[in-house]
């Protein structure tokens, strides 16, 4: 039996925020986040109660879905000067090292470790930048209800803390905390609540935010 | 667990939570610096307010002002020039053609000296378009109503060339603070001269007003009475980001300087 499967539930509790409160919104941002959503619960519940084990060749097929996602997300809340080409850069970078870890390991079992290490830090250098555009913003905007704050800072702090856990992944893999539950796990939940916490905060400050414009 | 994976573990958990901490930090830096801009915004809204209220209280009295002097004028003025001229006019005698001529050309002169002041007093009416046409014309209309009295001797130098872009609301407060300093010397210097300049140089425009008059100690200035005006034009002068020094001692006359960033 799994001990720790919060970072599951955080994740659907998330993808289900998503479908209620993002439901009035039928652009391209909500649409493509409930999919986004749904990929990422569906790909965590089969790597849960499907492919309990060597389960990384999964991973390893969604991590595109994911980072094209997270810089195309990023860039839409971030104001970028040359948004394309920047955007361009991005994925360009990510998908050579992805096709070359593709290219010399194969997808097997192994995590493509220099890859998510990458993806992880293109979003990071993008968090970063954006909170650099907020020094310069001159008008105010409370960031504790500001949908596209709380949106960046779960990325920022997912992204910032899960490097340490996949330079580490193999070891942390091996080492127990229990007999059945291995020290990832525990971390993983952790960083996932706290992510998809963020995450739900700022659906729910989305949904508010346009309530109320509806209601003005 | 052996002691190897023990200590793994521990630099696992370290290097974790020191990455948490500084993603968290890090935003809590930006909250910090995001609520310290609200209060900057909310204190920069204020100052703007309390401009705009001082301008509009400066425009008020530029205008109470402007009432005055003309309410003044039409009685001292213009009503002694009409009284002379109906004297005149009914002192004629029909019977004395000559004399009767040269009160009429006398109750003429008096009428078209009537219509001049009247004229200049519509000028005075316009109130802030006093301002509008120019500081420098404004302040030079101010001086013509001073030498009127014949109490005071005004020299105005004003050698500099003046920007290309007004701000009138600068032009207003700086007008209004001019009027303050006049008033003073009317009222305290017991001057028989005074010197104006207005000079503009490297974006900042500097008004210095200096008379001959009695000066003061601004140290001993009577309780009560601790220079409202001249704190008013130190106030008036901050408001529009710039300064005011006021130079003075017994027997040795004031100067006053305003210094003001402008356009």
């Amino acid at each position: 039996m799994l001990i720790f499967p919060y970072y599951l539930y955080a994740e659907w509790v998330c993808f289900i925020s998503a479908l209620l409160y993002l439901k009035s919104s039928d652009s391209t941002f909500g649409i493509t986040v409930k999919l986004y959503l749904l990929s990422v619960v569906a790909l965590e519940s089969v790597c849960r109660y499907v492919y309990k084990s060597d389960n990384n060749w999964l991973y390893n097929l969604d991590m595109p879905i994911e980072f094209t996602f997270g810089i195309w997300i990023v860039s839409k809340v971030v104001f970028l000067k040359r948004k394309k080409i920047i955007m361009q850069l991005c994925l360009g970078l990510f998908f050579s090292v992805y096709l070359l870890s593709w290219i010399l390991k194969g997808n097997n079992s192994e995590f493509f470790k220099i890859a998510g290490l990458l993806g992880s830090v293109i979003i990071i250098c993008l968090c970063i930048y954006y909170y650099f555009t907020l020094f310069h913003k001159e008008e105010y905007v409370n960031l504790l209800t500001d949908p596209a704050f709380l949106f960046i800072s779960g990325y920022f702090l997912f992204y910032t803390t899960s490097i340490g856990l996949v330079i580490y992944a193999d070891q942390l893999d091996k080492l127990m905390i229990t007999i059945q539950v291995p020290l990832s796990y525990l971390l993983n939940d952790i960083i996932n609540l706290i992510f998809y916490g963020f995450w739900v905060a700022s659906i729910i400050c989305l949904y508010n935010k346009k309530t109320s414009l509806l209601q003005l | 667990m052996s002691v190897q994976q023990k200590d793994f573990f521990t630099a696992v958990i370290i290097t974790i939570t020191i990455f948490l901490i500084v993603a968290l930090g890090f935003i809590l830096l930006v909250i910090v610096y995001n609520s310290r801009k609200k209060r900057h915004l909310e204190e920069k809204a204020l100052m703007q307010l309390t401009f705009d209220a001082e301008i509009i209280k400066t425009q008020l009295e530029v205008q109470e002002q402007t009432m005055q002097t003309i309410g003044a004028d039409l009685h001292d003025n213009i009503g002694q020039l009409l009284s002379l001229t109906s004297l005149t006019l009914n002192s004629i005698e029909l019977d004395n053609a000559p004399k009767a001529r040269q009160k009429i050309d006398a109750a003429i002169d008096l009428t078209v000296r009537s219509i001049k002041e009247m004229r200049l007093l519509g000028k005075l009416l316009q109130g802030d378009q006093l301002v509008v046409m120019g500081l420098s014309e404004a302040i030079g209309h101010e001086i013509n109503w001073i030498e009127k009295s014949g109490q005071h001797k005004v020299n105005y130098t004003n050698d500099s060339e003046m920007p290309a872009v007004n701000s009138p609301d600068k032009d207003l407060i700086l007008f209004r603070i001019l009027q303050e300093i006049l008033n003073n010397i009317i009222k305290h210097a017991k001057a028989t001269g005074i010197n104006i300049k207005l000079d503009y140089q490297a974006a900042v425009l500097q008004l210095r007003v200096s008379d001959n008059g009695v000066g003061f100690n601004s140290d001993n200035l009577p309780a009560g009475q601790s220079g409202m005006g001249l704190q008013n034009i130190q106030k008036r002068a901050g408001i529009i980001g710039g300064e005011a020094t006021i130079l003075s001692s017994p027997d040795e006359g004031t100067t006053i300087t305003v210094f003001i960033p402008y356009p």
